[in-house]
């Protein structure tokens, strides 16, 4: 059964009971939400995804519920709840899908330790991952939305898991979180996407979440060996520009971009390590998602 | 004159990239640091004969680089001993 097998008021009831156990692979998440726009957004972006049953074992179990009182009806607001307790401040309510997706990001990064969790987005093509670790506003969602409508596969285009005994690394094919202008722009380059109505005056801007392609969806118990580091940095009309970046510094970028290598120690350094060992390291400046593509097809083309 | 000696090498887990540096581990504070290639050379020579002034560091330097002076490789030697003594890799002692 998948969560677009079920019909609208079935689906609505089970998530509003809380009985809606989504297999994210490698997570399973307890839902429950009682916001009618998030609920619809849940059915459109994550269709494909299995539901298991409401016996079965979840690791994080996650409500965004209205909050009560007269606000309700002149201001509504929803509030995160993690394993029953109020989590973050509450959000307008239009935003309820949206933290939903934050805060099962906020899960993964705080309790999934088996992993060094990266933040980055993570993209895969013949058995082999790009990494793309950046800090906002480097473009960084915007080129996995457009790779990943042009050949390669999603992973994930916020937390990279690096599996630290095999070095693979992990993904859970979840939505791409798009923002401001780079919603307009991913619409022009791929129409066929499927995009979340955007919510304005989020504190990270306009977003809309994007669908993950079906076949990501599909494969996305499937891991892959990283081979690439790629630094993007969008700048407006800018020719694309591929070059090395120094290794030792990739390494101190990535362990900045990691929500946990502090805890990990120093398997976390080796793991790191693995992974640069593995990795060509590439800084990658660009202006435009069609050269952009193409520079990738010539990267996967490497051997 | 300060010479110079590797301290507590076993405190720290390194990953050498050659041309690009190295980054170090310091098991004891949880701290990583990126060391540059030339430091990295300078740690190896101290590690092989040590202790060492960075007089008598730059004249080996030189003699590797072919082409360098002594004089051309001292203020690179000393940046890079003053790097290694930050992250507590080296220690110096009178001479």
């Amino acid at each position: 059964m998948k969560v677009g097998d079920l019909s609208p008021d079935a689906l609505r009831r089970q998530v509003g009971e809380g009985n809606l156990l989504i297999d994210l692979a490698p997570f399973v998440a307890r839902l429950r939400c009682d916001v009618d726009s998030a609920v619809r957004n849940l059915a459109s972006m994550y269709a494909a995804f299995s539901v298991l049953p409401s016996d079965h074992f979840a690791d994080f179990h996650i409500q965004v519920m209205r909050e009560p009182g007269l606000r309700r009806w002149y201001r509504p607001q929803a509030r995160f709840f993690f394993d029953g307790q109020p989590s973050f401040t509450p959000l307008p309510s239009d935003q309820a899908f949206a933290m939903i997706e934050w805060g099962l990001n906020w899960c993964v990064a705080a309790h999934a330790h088996q992993y060094l969790i990266i933040h980055a987005a993570v993209i895969e093509r013949d058995g082999r991952a790009a990494l793309l670790p950046a800090p906002p506003g480097s473009g960084k969602s915007t080129l996995c939305a457009a790779l990943v409508h042009r050949g390669w596969r999603l992973l994930s285009d916020e937390l990279a898991l690096i599996d630290m005994d095999t070095g693979q690394v992990c993904g859970m094919a979840r939505p791409v979180n798009l923002k401001n202008e780079s919603i307009d722009v991913l619409r022009a380059f791929a129409p066929e996407a499927v995009l979340t109505p955007p919510v304005p005056d989020t504190l990270k801007g306009t977003v809309s979440l994007m669908r993950p392609p079906l076949a990501s969806v599909q494969r996305r118990r499937e891991p892959a060996m990283p081979a690439w580091i790629v630094l993007p940095r969008y700048t407006a009309g800018s020719p694309p520009r591929l070059v090395a970046h120094n290794r030792a510094r990739t390494s101190l970028l990535i362990a900045e971009q990691s929500f946990n290598y502090d805890i990990q120690g120093l398997r976390g350094f080796d793991a790191l390590c693995a992974v640069l060992d593995r990795c060509e390291c590439l800084q990658f400046t660009y202006g435009d998602l069609d050269d952009a593509v193409r520079a990738f097809d010539a990267l996967a083309a490497t051997h | 004159m300060i010479a110079w000696s590797p301290n507590e090498i076993s405190r720290f887990r390194i990953k050498d990239f050659g041309d690009d540096g190295a980054v170090v581990y310091d098991i004891a504070s949880g701290d990583t640091h990126a060391v540059d290639a030339l430091a990295m050379e300078l740690l190896q020579m101290l590690m092989e004969r040590a202790p060492r002034t960075a007089d008598s560091i730059s004249a080996d330097l030189a003699r590797l680089l072919e082409g360098e002076t002594e004089a051309d490789v001292v203020d690179a030697v000393d940046r890079g001993l003053a790097q290694l003594q930050r992250l507590g890799l080296v220690l110096g002692s009178a001479h």
